[in-house]
């Protein structure tokens, strides 16, 4: 077993892991649910995690490599009592069905509009590419972040 | 993913090489990851990460050129080149952004999509025809071999015990030289079914010199000399970009599988060169996307 100090949702975490064990397997014994397994092979981004700020597969991640990264899953944005803005976009965009694939796109949405406050809906597009979704297509996940970004960073005219 | 004992986290390229030669056949340098997560391996029950040992700069040369540090992800490339092109380099552009999906880009590193290279893998189709050299770097000794020889076999046979490689070069065009990368997949983070590289140097509306490179139709590029042969003197005119097109697709040697027939691979080639051809003539005129 190796020894790994990493923070999770702002919290220092020292967990024991396997040398060969995924992040996804980590994550979900840790109890952060909201990781979703899905293909297990980088395509559909069911598990999708921020490391440092940048959406990763946590399926394609050893644990062990992430010492001293800062881990963030959707758990550390909202509840549903008190949703992030990007939760509540995707809500009333009713850009969840099952919801199986919302996780990873909210926190791929939340590195996005980290970086770029106003996405053109072709930089959403890019930005979502590598998230698959088999319920409700892509248009409303697309209305969703745009909500978004409105209600994270108001501009003058909508405020 | 193999069954592992150890994952060494080295902090320099030294103790990488010194754990790689200790474990010999048992250990595998570990990159982007992605070709190990979804190894099967019974021999590799060690893995050396390469992620703390500084092989993660990307820049411009004096002379133009670029120098990208094995462990440079594809987003980090894609976010370098779109600020800062590199002159008559499209084609890695291109290559860069059409690897898998942009979530995967955050994984795959220049590094291991050369050394792993598989038949769909872009980056080395597009640095086979930009002329790219690859530095590696022995325990003591470093050389740098040439695309064409890196890629005459599968890369990993032409590392000795304890080599890596830690950079790729890439040569800067001329004025008049562009390039392009294109390739046909069933769907946006599928692997291709077949790709072409194209660069051209065209001067006063002539081509001076072209190499056409074409990957994922078997095993591992194919750099298409009587292709690119064929273009040399001629005016890059619609006529002569499908004739270019149709001689790739009878040079091209192409594998059938349960994707494609090699029939169905040929014609895409066909027409994946002579875009990738008219895409790299409107670049050098001016006239294209960039």
């Amino acid at each position: 077993m190796i020894k790994l100090s990493v923070t999770i949702n702002d919290q220092p975490r020292l967990l024991e892991v396997e040398p060969g064990e995924l992040l996804l397997d980590t994550l979900r014994a840790a109890g952060y649910h909201g990781v979703k397994r899905g293909c297990e092979a980088g395509t559909c981004g069911s598990c999708v995690v921020l490391v440092d700020g940048v959406p990763r597969f946590s399926c394609l991640l050893l644990s062990a490599t992430l010492a001293g990264r800062k881990v963030t899953t959707v758990e550390a944005l909202g509840s549903p009592e008190r949703p992030h803005p990007i939760m509540t976009a995707f809500a009333e965009e009713a850009g969840v069905q099952c919801g199986y694939c919302t996780p990873g796109m909210v926190l791929t949405t939340k590195a996005l509009l980290d970086e770029n406050p106003r996405p053109t809906e072709e930089e959403v597009k890019e930005a979502l590419d590598g998230h698959l979704c088999r319920c409700t297509g892509y248009v409303k996940q697309l209305r969703a972040v745009q909500r978004a970004a409105e209600l994270m960073s108001p501009a003058p005219e909508d405020k | 993913m193999p069954e592992l004992k150890a994952l060494y986290q080295p902090g320099t390229l030294a103790e990488a090489q010194a754990l790689l030669e200790e474990y010999g056949e048992r250990a595998r340098p570990l990159a982007g990851g992605t070709s190990v997560a979804l190894s099967r391996s019974s021999k590799v029950d060690v893995l050396v990460d390469l992620s703390r040992i500084g092989l993660d700069g990307i820049r411009l040369d004096e002379a133009g050129g670029l120098r990208v540090g094995a462990m440079v992800t594809c987003a980090g490339l894609r976010r370098f080149l779109a600020g800062q092109p590199l002159a008559g380099g499209q084609a890695l552009l291109d290559a860069a952004a059409s690897v898998g999906s942009r979530i995967l880009q955050n994984h795959v590193t220049v590094g291991g999509n050369c050394v792993m290279v598989y038949a769909w893998s872009d980056l080395p189709v597009a640095l086979l025809a930009l002329g790219g050299e690859f530095v590696i770097q022995g325990r003591g000794a470093r050389r740098t071999l040439e695309a064409e020889s890196l890629f005459s076999g599968h890369p990993t046979r032409s590392l000795t015990e304890g080599e890596l490689l830690v950079e790729v070069i890439v040569p800067p065009g001329r004025p008049g030289v562009a390039s392009a990368h294109l390739k046909h997949t069933t769907n946006a983070v599928d692997q291709a079914l077949a790709s072409a590289s194209v660069r051209l140097e065209l001067q006063g509306g002539v081509v001076q010199s072209a190499r056409v490179v074409v990957g994922a139709v078997r095993g591992l590029p194919q750099l298409l000399d009587e292709t690119s042969d064929g273009l040399v003197g001629k005016e890059p005119d619609p006529q002569s970009l499908a004739l270019a097109g149709a001689a790739a697709g009878r040079e091209a040697k192409v594998s059938s599988d349960f994707k494609a027939s090699g029939a169905f691979r040929i014609q895409l080639v066909a027409v994946l060169v002579e875009d990738a051809l008219q895409l790299a003539v409107s670049r050098a005129e001016g006239t294209g996307r960039r």
